[in-house]
């Protein structure tokens, strides 16, 4: 039966990067056709987004790796199928992590120049990554979150509408007072200082030669992304696709939103970049 | 506690996770595997099957949790298997990967949602599989009859309105919505009230329920050394479902054939809240746990 079937390696490779205590889970997707000089690492959203997010992030890379660019997706510390826990949850460790796998995607590919997609919070994280190491020619920077103080805001709002609509009861917990939690994962309060003090828009250092500020929220506008870029003399652009359902929790897991569009979008401003 | 990355010959080349316990697999215990949740890829709701794997890794358990065909990050088939056929194939085959990469030979199939139904349909046809543990389980009792699951479905739907509404321990908290007028009191009512109507006249497939004998195949398990575990969240429809098929007395029939039932108060289908994940990694954790005593003399 599955003689003609499993061809899952030719498009992908699951593996773990460094030693067991701290790995973290990554896809790599071989340039198909042509290999491109310069390859991509996806930096994925946090929390219930991620689980969201994850069948988009796959078919972004496909698509990537179908016009030739070799393509890294990874979990960060402590999400999804990566080693740790909440308590590994900060910005700092998640911007190592990115270094790791970007210094990954170099040695499964042999590629001369680095990429970073990042989306929401993972953009945020990409963005301070790449602003402290430098050297990075493409970024694509997908509804970042600016104001770690308004997301959190965001956030807690759609807590508090799933606390009020899904059939949950706080007041069962057998320890008592409300945890801090957001959407079915905790909130450390180390990762809210973080995002309180987050500034992505006051970068400090160009981030990379080219970027792509995309915007699908319009409640969270990003031309002040784009202005700071600029500023920092990154060449870039600004796309708005708007979606404002792609980031509502959802309980359905049959509910799964695909921007197709957005992907086509980073696709094309890929392969248009100056050789 | 080890985990690797593997990928499995099968269907349209499935990837998956193997958890390990620091001190290698115990050959006494039985080797678990998740399986998908709806669309949800292989680390399930809010992350709930690597937790649950890694909790159950402490106690000395290996895990596999993978993604079927289509999903997550396995390849998409390129046959014409139906696909309620090929995601129970593709379990019995990641059964054996594991088998072939461990030895292992006694397994507990764990899912959540489509993911329970499904464990129950392969344990039926797979002599390794010792154990399951049906998380929100739907529509896996009754057969293959589509008229009977038409039936089952409204009747499910009708009694989930009238429980939610007036029984389970949300009641007050959804009639309070209703006052503010923040959920549509006439949404609930039609559900509650139309589709008894229809089957009182006939009209609906609901208006009778064909025979059938929903413990039969729990029972064919149990007499073949499976441990049942059936565990609901309050807020589940399945929960209906359940009690819809077995009447009412669910717990205790199935109690009556050795299989064991749980009911999570105050939990949402997906285990939204942290405690219910707590109290979900814990329930599974003790029933696994008992895999590891000695069988009891008959």
């Amino acid at each position: 039966m599955s003689a003609v079937n499993h061809p899952a390696s030719a498009e992908l490779e699951p593996f773990y990067i460094g030693p067991a205590a701290t790995q973290l889970f990554a896809c790599y997707h071989p340039p198909q056709g042509e290999a491109h000089p310069l390859g991509f690492v996806l930096c994925p959203p946090h929390g219930q987004e991620s689980i969201q997010f994850h069948r988009s992030l796959r078919l972004l890379a496909r698509l990537l790796s179908e016009a030739g660019f070799p393509v890294l997706r990874f979990d960060f510390r402590g999400c999804g199928d990566s080693m740790g826990d909440h308590e590994d949850w900060s910005l700092e460790n998640w911007a190592q992590d990115v270094e790791r796998a970007l210094q990954a995607l170099e040695e499964k590919s042999g590629v001369s120049s680095l990429g970073l997609v990042g989306i929401r919070l993972g953009a945020s994280v990409a963005l301070a990554a790449a602003a402290a190491r430098g050297g990075i020619e493409a970024l694509v920077a997908w509804d970042t979150l600016l104001d770690g103080g308004e997301f959190l805001a965001e956030a807690r709002a759609q807590h508090q509408n799933m606390l009020a609509h899904a059939h949950v009861r706080v007041d069962m917990d057998p320890e008592g007072g409300p945890r801090s939690e957001l959407l079915g994962f905790p909130l450390p309060m180390a990762l809210a200082q973080d995002l309180e003090s987050m500034a992505p828009a006051e970068l400090q250092s160009c981030p990379a030669r080219h970027a792509l500020v995309l915007e699908s929220f319009a409640r969270f506008p990003q031309a002040g992304l784009r202005q700071r870029l600029q500023e920092l003399g990154t060449d870039t652009a600004l796309q708005s696709h708007e979606n404002p359902h792609l980031w509502a929790w959802t309980e359905d897991f049959a509910r799964v939103h695909i921007p197709r569009k957005i992907l086509e979008a980073i696709r094309h401003w890929a392969r248009e970049l100056p050789s | 506690m080890i985990e690797r990355a593997v990928q499995i010959p099968s269907g349209g080349g499935l990837v998956g996770i193997t958890t390990e316990p620091g001190a290698g697999r115990d050959p006494e215990l039985p080797t678990l595997v998740f399986l998908n949740a709806g669309l949800t890829h292989r680390v399930g709701p809010s992350r709930l099957h690597v937790r649950m794997a890694r909790d159950l890794a402490q106690q000395g358990f290996s895990s596999l949790r993978f993604d079927w065909s289509g999903l997550g990050d396995s390849g998409v088939r390129h046959d014409d298997v139906p696909v309620g056929e090929s995601i129970i194939s593709e379990t019995r085959e990641a059964m054996d990967f594991m088998t072939r990469k461990t030895d292992a030979s006694r397994y507990i199939l764990i899912g959540i949602c489509s993911g329970a139904t499904v464990s129950f349909l392969t344990a039926q046809t797979d002599q390794r599989v010792v154990g399951v543990a049906l998380i929100n389980a739907q529509s896996h009792l009754h057969g293959d009859s589509a008229e009977l699951g038409e039936a089952l479905r409204t009747r499910t739907i009708t009694r989930h309105s009238y429980r939610i509404a007036l029984r389970s321990s949300f009641r007050s908290k959804n009639w309070r919505k209703a006052l503010q007028g923040k959920i549509s009191v006439g949404g609930v009512l039609q559900s509650m009230l139309m589709a008894p109507v229809r089957a009182l006249l006939g009209r609906g497939k609901g208006a009778a329920l064909p025979a059938m004998d929903p413990v039969a195949q729990v029972r064919a398990l149990r007499d073949r050394g499976v441990r049942v575990l059936h565990l609901y969240s309050e807020g589940d429809e399945g929960l209906d479902y359940f009690q819809e098929v077995l009447g009412g007395q669910g717990a205790e029939r199935m109690a009556a054939i050795g299989a064991e039932t749980e009911v999570m108060l105050g939990a949402n289908h997906v285990f939204t809240l942290l405690w219910t994940q707590d109290r979900l990694t814990a329930a599974v954790r003790e029933w696994t746990r008992s895999f590891a005593k000695p069988p009891a003399a008959e």
